[in-house]
Parts: structure tokens; C-alpha cells; sequence
């Protein structure tokens, strides 16, 4: 059952990943892309992460997606907008990209990965769980992720601000 | 971690002093902030007693998070000495921003903290919140002056460039873990050296390699960096190429030492990587027109000589590394100083603007003058005991590459004369630059630096053991 669940979900996120990537319309590759999240979260919940599961569907599917549909309306993008592709660059990207994927083929083909050995727990991915990894063993980057946090947003205030001089700019320009 | 700590607070209060009218403050609180701490770590870098890297007990490093041995002292006393001469450097280089001037200085704060970070860090969490502590506010300072399109540009190519590495880190560490079941230094460690290794683990390295490639700048990776340079301004550059490259590379290097730098079939794409980074740095440099660009240039060619040290792990090499870093820092930082005068002055960076400056502005002149032949290895400065440190340290792995290297450093002395030839043999064509007190400053204490660091070597050697 599980394992039909699975392949179900892996197969679901794989085309629908693909439909992100070839949709000719910028809010079908948004629409498919909910729908990749919505199949991921659906693994999560298969790994006993129930709690990721739902933040992942409130955070990524919920407020990151409809962020991405507002700027894609507000950008308003049109065929003409598209930047012209070079055949070039395209050979480059391809190649590139199929080296890759046979690198990791290789790689993971016939690897050896190690047993789980730990016993199963079905309450891992409970809240409680997860605060008790969080606030033990990675309390530090916990913390230090708030910086991260912190800086970020001053970087984006310092952005958004008006420049001051931007302003005279254009008020001497008008006069 | 208290050095962390109280770095955090000062970019805090850097913030706050926006809140104030008088901002005469900030300089100050800066400065002596930035003193405080570098004396809070010197004073621990002295406490570390012989090797660099320590296994310590879980309680002294945050259960395997984040080790602040004399690896990461040393290299975060240089980041902070690095960020004292730049913020020294700032009154004069943040003029395209003025009215945000608190906020610019809490940014390059915040990523010095990622830096510190990254440098500390055992474990590929702390690793990748270092890197993005450090990366995010360089991402805004890069493109802090809004009102040049060219720095826009630059802000926008480093970021997608970042995010996407970002995303091939995330993916490498992801395998890693997936191979080995551990992201501490110490597990990894244990598991590359003594279990059959996986395929998927292998993979995972790669792709966090590829990424760190990708920060320090190591060809075929370096593609975004002279753009970047270029139009990100000229403080802030300074900063990418000294404290964000320095950090870059030593936690590249504390991760690459200790789990592959036993492992011979690592190096063959690294050695070949070292070579094609030193060329192409140097050989692009030379067809430059403007001292930005070529300085970004030879920044690429500086990592790939830097590269050669991670061939032979030992406690030499790691000194090695340490002297070159420095003697670079401060050299760059030399060049930025007066680069900043002459393009805020002449309005742009061509060679042609740098005429006669030994004429009107001798100091400035002789300092240049001395950095750029500390980069290119001239005895008796710092950049040649340098090279010369890491060269012998070197020939015991890869003959070959050593000879890459010098003929490199030959090649590289073409473009660093260029300069050199314009400012002492070509007739000023500008009235005399002015230079402020506290560049004079910055200069006066890199020239001492370069001097220090050439002729006395043994001053740093001893305190790293």
C-alpha cells in the first residue's frame, strides 16, 4: 500500500516538475508547481514527518505560491518579454545538465546505502519530537539562523527604501 | 562564540545609530567594536596550543556544531582586521549611499558574523547558515548603489548565481547525509576513512565542492566573479575580495583536509582545477583595460595559487595557507584604498587615470606600488615569503603544478606593472588626487603590514606554531 503510495506521489511530483519547466504560460508552471508541493508534502507525510508535511503545504504551497502568482500578474509577462534564447546556450545548458544526471546515475547506481538502525518510530515527525531535536542538538544553528533572519530583513528594507537623493533627483529634473 | 555574540550586538547597535540625528557615533563604535572583539579573539587564538584542528568534548563545541579552535582564531582575527582597514576605508567609500550609511555598515557587520561562522563551523548546517549569513547582506551590498545600473546589475547576477549554488549545496549535503547517516565533521570523517564509501556520498561531495568552487571563485566556476566585481562599488568589492573570498576558502579548506585530503582521487580534478584557475586568471587579467576588472581578475588567479595547499594536508600547508591569505588581504586592501580615491576622483578606473600619480600623490603611489609587487611575489614583501611558503610546501605533491604556478606569477607581473609603469613613468595629466585622513591612514597601515609580513615572517609563523 505504501509503496503504491509512493510511486503514486513520486510520479505525480516528477510530471508535474516537468510541466514546470516546458509550460509555455508563466501561471501554469505556478499551478503545476503547487501541485509538485502538495505530491511532496505527500511523501513527507509517508516518511512520518506529518509536521513538516503541513508546514511545507502552509508555507510553499500557501504563502510562497501566491506571492509568486501576484508578481507574475503584477509583471504582467507576455511573449514579447521573453528573452531570446541563443542555440548556444541552450547546447550548453543541455549538456551540462545531461552531464550531471550521469554523474549522479553513476554515483548512485549500485551505492551502498546504510540500513536505518534505528528502530522505526511512527511519533518521530510529532511536534514534540522535532522541538526536542531542535532545541538540543541544534539549538546553535537554531539561534544562529536568526541572524540570518536579521540580516536578510535589514538588506530588504535597505533596498526597498527610497534613496533620499533619488528623490531630489527627480524633483530638480521636474523643476 | 562569545566573539560572535558580541559582533551581533554591534551590528545591532550600528542599526540603531540610524535612529539618531547625529551619526558622528557610528564610525567610532565601528571601529573600537571591531577592535574589542578582533582583542577577544586574538586573546583566545593565544589560549590554542598547538594543532589547529581540535576534537573537542561535545560540550565545547555545541554538540559537534561549531568549534572555535585556533583554525577559526586565526582566520577570523584576519576577517576583522580585514573589515577594520575597509570600514576605515568607508567614510570615503560609502559617499554613493550616504543617508544609509548605519545600515551599510550592520550588513557588512551581519556577513562578517556569517564568515566568523563559516570558518567555526563542523558541521555542513552551520556550514550552510555561515555561507548564507554571509552571502545574503553581500547580495544587498552589492547592489547598494541603487542609482547605478551597473551595480544593480551586479547585485542581480550575484544573487542568482548564490541562489543556485545555494541549491547545489543544499542537494550535496543532502546526498552526504543520505551516504554517511552524519553531518558533523567528525562522522564524516570517521566515515570516508574507514567504511566502504558510497557512490551517493561521492556524489554528495561533488556537488557541496562544486558549490564552494563556486563562492571561492575556482575556474570553471569563476564566470560571475569579475562581472560582480566590477560593478558592485568599490567598498564593497574590497570586501568580496578579501573577507568573503578568505572565508570561503578556509572553510573549504577545514571541510576538504580533514574528509578528503587523504584520498588521492580527489586531487586529479583539483590539480587540473588549479591550473586552469591560475591561467585563465592571469592570461584574462593581462587584455584588461581597467584596474578593477584586472584586480578581479588576478583575485581568481590568487584562489587558484591558494589551491595548492590542499594537495598536501599537513600542519605546514595549513600555515601556508593562512600567511598567503593574509599577505592577499592586505596587499588588496592597499589596492582598493587608492583605487577608491582615483575613481571617485577621475570618475572611472582605466589605467590612463592612474598617471603620474607617484608625481601628485607619492604615497599613494608607493603603497600601490609595493602591493602590487607583493602580489606578483617580488622580494622582500609579504607576497613573495608567501608564495615562496606555499610553492616549497607544494612541490612534494604536484612538481608540475608548482611550475604552473611560477610561470603564472611571471605572467602575472606583466599586468601588475602596467600600473605601476603608468604611475611612475607617465606624465600626470589630472590635477593631484586628495586622500583623507583616515585613507592615509588605511595606507600607512597596509604598507606596514606588507613590510612586517615580508620581513619578519616569523611574527605570524611563530604564533601559528
Amino acid at each position: 500500500m505504501i509503496e503504491i503510495l509512493f510511486y503514486v506521489l513520486s510520479f505525480v511530483s516528477i510530471v508535474t516538475g516537468l510541466m514546470v519547466v516546458f509550460a509555455k504560460s508563466p501561471i501554469h508552471s505556478v499551478l503545476s508547481l503547487i501541485v509538485t508541493f502538495f505530491a511532496i508534502a505527500g511523501q513527507y507525510i509517508l516518511l512520518n514527518a506529518q509536521f513538516l508535511a503541513i508546514v511545507h503545504i502552509i508555507v510553499y504551497a500557501g504563502a510562497i505560491m501566491v506571492l509568486f502568482l501576484f508578481v507574475l500578474m503584477l509583471l504582467n509577462l507576455n511573449k514579447e518579454a521573453e528573452p531570446n534564447k541563443d542555440i548556444a546556450m541552450k547546447l550548453a545548458g543541455v549538456i551540462s545538465a545531461s552531464l550531471l544526471m550521469v554523474t549522479l546515475t553513476g554515483a548512485l547506481h549500485g551505492s551502498v546505502v546504510p540500513e536505518a538502525t534505528l528502530a522505526v518510530n511512527t511519533s518521530n515527525g510529532l511536534v514534540k519530537n522535532l522541538g526536542q531535536v531542535l532545541f538540543k542538538d541544534f539549538v546553535v544553528p537554531f539561534e544562529i539562523s536568526s541572524l540570518l533572519f536579521l540580516a536578510a530583513m535589514a538588506g530588504a528594507v535597505l533596498l526597498g527604501k527610497k534613496h533620499p537623493s533619488q528623490i531630489t533627483d527627480s524633483e530638480i529634473q521636474k523643476i | 562564540m562569545k566573539a560572535l555574540i558580541a559582533l551581533t550586538i554591534l551590528a545591532v547597535l550600528a542599526l540603531f545609530v540610524g535612529l539618531l540625528k547625529s551619526r558622528k557615533l557610528l564610525l567610532p563604535l565601528v571601529l573600537l567594536g571591531l577592535a574589542g572583539v578582533l582583542a577577544l579573539v586574538m586573546q583566545y587564538g593565544c589560549q590554542c596550543e598547538g594543532t589547529f584542528f581540535h576534537q573537542y568534548l561535545d560540550e565545547s563545541t555545541y554538540r559537534n556544531m561549531f568549534s572555535f579552535d585556533k583554525f577559526a582564531a586565526v582566520f577570523a582575527g584576519m576577517m576583522l582586521v580585514a573589515t577594520l582597514l575597509i570600514s576605515m576605508l568607508a567614510t570615503d567609500g560609502f559617499i554613493y549611499n550616504e543617508s544609509h550609511r548605519p545600515e551599510l555598515f550592520a550588513l557588512m557587520l551581519f556577513s562578517l558574523c556569517g564568515g566568523i561562522v563559516m570558518v567555526g563551523s563542523t558541521h555542513l548546517v552551520m556550514l550552510f547558515l555561515g555561507i548564507e549569513i554571509l552571502s545574503i547582506p553581500a547580495y544587498v551590498l552589492a547592489g547598494s548603489n541603487q542609482r547605478d545600473s551597473q551595480s544593480n546589475e551586479a547585485a542581480l547576477k550575484y544573487f542568482l548565481m548564490g541562489a543556485f549554488t545555494t541549491g547545489i549545496l543544499l542537494f550535496g549535503i543532502a546526498l552526504m547525509y543520505g551516504g554517511s547517516g552524519s553531518m558533523s565533521l567528525d562522522g564524516l570523517m570517521t566515515y570516508s576513512r574507514h567504511s566502504e564509501v558510497s557512490g551517493m556520498f561521492k556524489a554528495g561531495m561533488l556537488m557541496v565542492l562544486i558549490a564552494m568552487c563556486f563562492k571561492i571563485g575556482i575556474a570553471p566556476f569563476h564566470f560571475w566573479g569579475p562581472d560582480v566585481y566590477e560593478g558592485t562599488p568599490s567598498i564593497i568589492t574590497s570586501y568580496m575580495a578579501t573577507v568573503v573570498k578568505t572565508a570561503a576558502i578556509a572553510a573549504t579548506f577545514r571541510f576538504f583536509a580533514q574528509i578528503i585530503g587523504h584520498d588521492a582521487a580527489w586531487m586529479i580534478s583539483l590539480v587540473w582545477m588549479a591550473a586552469l584557475t591560475m591561467f585563465i586568471g592571469n592570461l584574462t587579467a593581462t587584455v584588461q583595460s581597467g584596474f578593477k576588472r584586472m584586480l578581479a581578475y588576478s583575485s581568481i588567479a590568487h584562489a587558484g595559487y591558494v589551491l595548492i595547499a590542499f594537495f598536501t594536508p599537513s600542519l605546514q600547508a595549513t600555515q601556508s595557507v593562512v600567511f598567503y591569505l593574509a599577505a592577499y588581504t592586505v596587499a588588496t586592501i592597499a589596492c582598493f584604498a587608492v583605487l577608491i580615491g582615483v575613481q571617485q576622483q577621475r570618475k572611472n578606473d582605466l589605467f590612463e587615470s592612474f598617471n603620474g600619480l607617484a608625481k601628485t600623490n607619492p604615497l599613494a603611489a608607493f603603497t600601490l606600488t609595493l602591493a602590487l609587487l607583493s602580489l606578483a611575489g617580488i622580494p622582500p614583501l609579504a607576497g613573495f615569503f608567501a608564495k615562496y611558503y606555499l610553492f616549497s610546501n607544494g612541490w612534494a605533491g604536484y612538481p608540475w603544478l608548482i611550475l604552473v604556478a611560477i610561470i603564472n606569477s611571471a605572467i602575472s607581473i606583466y599586468y601588475y606593472f602596467r600600473t605601476i609603469i603608468a604611475m611612475w613613468f607617465h606624465e600626470p595629466t589630472d590635477e593631484p588626487l586628495s586622500f583623507s585622513m583616515l585613507q592615509k591612514v588605511v595606507l600607512l597601515l597596509t604598507l606596514a603590514g606588507l613590510f612586517t609580513l615580508g620581513l619578519m615572517p616569523g611574527l605570524l609563523l611563530d604564533f601559528l606554531g
